[in-house]
């Protein structure tokens, strides 16, 4: 017995060592309901894909739509805490930032901020940024006046380092679409 | 850990970093590695990536389609085929990136760089699927000019793929180019020792596995924890290489070289004490199985030191110590069989499910909770879905799993386990998906009957011609004052807009003065009342004359409140007719709603029924892991009952009759 439980030992110590190291790589995944899955993924996609446009047309019609996005380039003399926009002195929108949130904007993500409706004419946006810079809290300002027409309003609130004053620069650039 | 564990759903969920961070290089050559140029030209664009940062494939997923339905991402070049098919095999839609790779590579004009990328991705995904040699096709498509970041990848999967080709013996430790390995060295020593190993060639697994004990940790503490533990594992495959070869000396040696705290020193403590029995130095074996007993009967190596350490004291001539330690593993091993046995009841698909949907725990948590798993030993690392992809089960909220979720720690690392939980994740969210849908579009099409209702009214309105009625009734109203106002003003006509009493005495007046006028003609004298009439006339004309300003005020602003009226109606009129004209066509809206909402509730309904599958599937993984674990402890039971029966009956046998 106590050879058999010694070679046993030994067998299934190395056997174990040994065949994970490729093996964890190269055995494919066995689902029976794999396929189904990935096709039910397609198909949720698609009808989710057709339920936003829906929405979008139905409650944000592009005569009246108004679009904010916040972005940062590169991000590096400021970390974002806060933000919050107001449209003509009335506050529509606030996010605080988790880590995961300001690492996607610092890797390039753009974040849809706001959506909404606005009447035709003249109206004034402002957004409020509040985060840390390497050597202090900062809480600024940013300010625009658009004019609204019969196309969507496409704006984006930049959170941009001048490598120039050593310190992040905060704007509202409109885009024209 | 790459070697150990990378697998299919790491994989899936790790490598579109790297594709994002192969089109960062690939676009803007210029940029250095940490700084990347986060400014877009398409907004949309940027938010698909927002999304994937933070592993929320779905919503990158959707953002690309809406924007392809539209009018396509603008300004990226290939950048948004080759985001979504890296989105698409991160969120586990394998078919689905192998089309989109193939697409941009069927299109000759695509830049080499874009080429490359897609050539790699579609070999990782033949690869993962085991299909080596379409992998090494793919893999041989690649140009030489190929990302240097991913170079060292694209190496070590080839070297992988003979390994799997038994071609491993083309390599040799000398010509083996490490330095385009990079980091993936340690991981390319481990797997060419460990195929040499299962071949039987312990001679070269032992050269290479002490090659990579030999390199220098580098790194974050991530990557040297990972290497640590890979050396760890290196040495403890030497020490039992060294023990089937019988070299027991350099066994010993190499088992000592494993960290007492890492998860690979049970089995360096149980074959450092078998390599000691071999060499019958007992009581040097007893030391490391008797620590090996103190430690969670969990783990394999320490179940088989509840039956080594009896078989030490037996060889040492210590019977009665034998005895007790064997009644005391049987003992033990009772209790732990009943303690899986309770688990297996537990998990059932209902608590499964409730698990993987739990909420996902961040990194830094886990982070926190592995460290102190390994600090304490306990073993009590409780398995988490984390919000980065790492696909573990969260299983601390049940009692008896937290202090025995290693049992399943085996089966966490199975690619079959990892794709079924993060499959099964993937379906629950899904479900939630579909699921905030439904009160939403019920709102939308009470929305879109209350606009057709609206509108309804409306065109009864139009029809029944009110407004039109209206509108002519204060048309005529208005021109009737202006042809009044005209005539009082033209013929100064005073005595129009004079008061009832006035008017009716001023009638009076010029009755008289006719009546007068016969009486004259008829020789009659009446001077004086002539002159009377005159002065009343007079003094009504005047006083008509005081008030006439004032009234004709009143009639101009009667005259401007039916001219606002008229115009409040006409603009009313008029933007009736715009609605009409121009507003969405709410019955083909409201049809593609339903039709959406029907279509919402049948995909709901399948996802459902995929959920139950795929729950049934992970509880029969679940079920078939700690089976077996039963199974080896049940072994090990009957093992310890029939070595104290054995020993009873040697005892019995020493007594006289």
């Amino acid at each position: 017995m106590s050879v058999l439980l010694r070679n046993l030992g030994f067998g299934l110590m190395l056997a174990g060592l040994i065949s994970s190291a490729v093996l964890a790589q190269e055995e494919p995944p066995e689902s029976s309901v794999a396929p189904q899955v990935e096709a039910l993924k397609e198909s949720v996609l698609t009808l989710n894909r057709d339920l936003l446009i829906l929405e979008e047309e139905l409650l944000y019609p592009a005569s009246s739509q108004i679009a904010v996005y916040v972005s940062m380039d590169l991000g590096t003399y400021f970390n974002l805490d806060a933000v919050k926009l107001e449209i003509n002195n009335k506050l529509v929108s606030s996010e605080l930032y988790s880590d995961k949130q300001t690492r996607a904007l610092f890797r390039g993500g753009v974040q849809r901020l706001y959506v909404g409706n606005l009447k035709a004419g003249e109206h004034e946006i402002s957004a409020f940024f509040t985060g840390k810079g390497p050597h202090k809290d900062y809480k600024r300002g940013a300010k625009l006046v658009v004019t609204k027409d019969q196309e969507p309003l496409v704006l984006e609130l930049k959170i941009v380092d001048s490598t120039a004053q050593m310190q992040p620069v905060f704007e509202i650039k409109q885009w024209q679409m | 850990m790459r070697c150990l564990s990378l697998s299919w759903c790491r994989f899936r969920r790790a490598m579109f970093p790297a594709v994002v961070f192969f089109i960062a290089i690939a676009t803007d050559t210029t940029l250095a590695k940490d700084e990347i140029k986060t400014e877009v030209a398409d907004l949309r664009y940027g938010v698909a990536l927002y999304h994937y940062y933070q592993q929320d494939y779905l919503s990158a997923l959707s953002e690309l389609m809406v924007a392809d339905t539209r009018d396509g991402i603008q300004g990226h070049g290939d950048n948004p085929e080759l985001i979504a098919g890296g989105v698409s095999l991160a969120f586990g839609m394998q078919n689905h990136a192998e089309q989109v790779f193939l697409s941009i590579l069927q299109d000759e004009r695509r830049p080499q760089t874009v080429r490359d990328a897609a050539w790699f991705y579609l070999g990782k995904l033949h690869y993962l699927r085991g299909d080596f040699s379409s992998a090494a096709q793919s893999f041989a498509r690649v140009s030489k000019k190929f990302n240097p970041a991913l170079y060292a990848q694209l190496q070590s999967l080839k070297i992988n793929i003979d390994i799997h080709q038994q071609q491993h013996t083309q390599y040799t430790l000398k010509k083996l180019k490490r330095a385009d390995l990079d980091t993936w060295s340690p991981y390319v020593l481990y797997n060419l020792g460990a195929a040499h190993a299962r071949a039987g060639d312990f001679k070269n697994a032992q050269d290479y596995f002490r090659a990579l004990t030999g390199l220098d940790t580098e790194g974050d503490f991530k990557s040297q924890r990972e290497h640590w533990a890979l050396q760890d594992k290196a040495h403890n495959a030497m020490g039992y290489t060294y023990l089937a070869q019988k070299s027991y000396v350099a066994a010993i040696s190499e088992f000592t070289q494993v960290r007492l705290s890492g998860a690979f020193s049970n089995q360096a403590l149980l074959g450092y004490g078998w390599a000691a029995a071999a060499q019958e130095e007992y009581t040097k074996a007893l030391k490391p199985w008797q620590l090996l007993r103190s430690r969670s009967l969990i783990y394999p190596a320490v179940q088989e030191s509840l039956l080594a350490l009896p078989y030490a004291y037996e060889k040492m001539g210590a019977q009665g110590e034998a005895m007790t330690a064997y009644q005391q593993a049987e003992q033990l091993l009772e209790g732990e069989i009943q303690l899986v046995r309770d688990m297996r009841e537990t998990l059932t698909e209902d608590e499964l499910l409730t698990l993987v949907g739990s909420e996902p725990v961040s990194t830094e948590t886990l982070k926190e909770w592995s460290k102190q798993s390994v600090e304490d030993d306990s073993g009590t690392v409780v398995a988490a879905v984390t919000d980065d992809g790492q696909n573990w089960l969260k299983l601390d909220q049940t009692s008896i799993i937290k202090t025995r979720s290693a049992y399943l720690y085996e089966l966490f690392a199975q690619n079959e386990f990892q794709t079924s939980v993060l499959e099964l994740r993937d379906l629950l969210r899904l479900q939630k998906l579909l699921k905030d849908w439904e009160p939403k579009l019920e709102i939308y099409r009470e929305l879109l009957l209350e606009k057709q209702a609206s509108r309804n009214r409306q065109e009864q309105q139009l029809a029944g011609a009110k407004l039109a009625d209206q509108e002519y009734a204060l048309v005529t109203q208005r021109n009737q004052l202006a042809a009044t106002i005209n005539a009082i003003e033209s013929g100064e006509d005073y005595m129009a807009l004079a008061d009832d009493d006035s008017r009716e005495l001023y009638q009076l007046v010029e009755r008289s003065q006719q009546t007068i006028s016969r009486m004259k003609a008829a020789g009659q004298s009446a001077t004086d009342e002539e002159m009377r009439l005159k002065m009343f006339g007079g003094i009504l004309m005047w006083r008509a004359a005081q008030e006439y300003p004032g009234h004709m005020a009143e009639l101009k602003a009667r005259q401007q409140q039916v001219e606002q009226t008229l115009a409040q109606l006409q603009a009313t009129r008029e933007r009736i007719e715009i609605i009409m004209a121009t507003s969405l066509d709410i019955q083909p809206v409201l049809a593609r709603l339903q039709e959406l909402n029907k279509e919402n509730q049948a995909t709901l309904e399948r996802t459902h029924e995929l959920i139950q599958a795929q729950g049934a599937v992970l509880r029969h993984q679940v079920d078939k892991q700690l089976a077996l674990h039963e199974k080896r402890l049940v072994n090990y039971l009957a093992q310890s009952r029939l070595a104290v029966a054995r020993l009873y009956d040697a005892e019995l046998r020493k007594k006289p009759e």
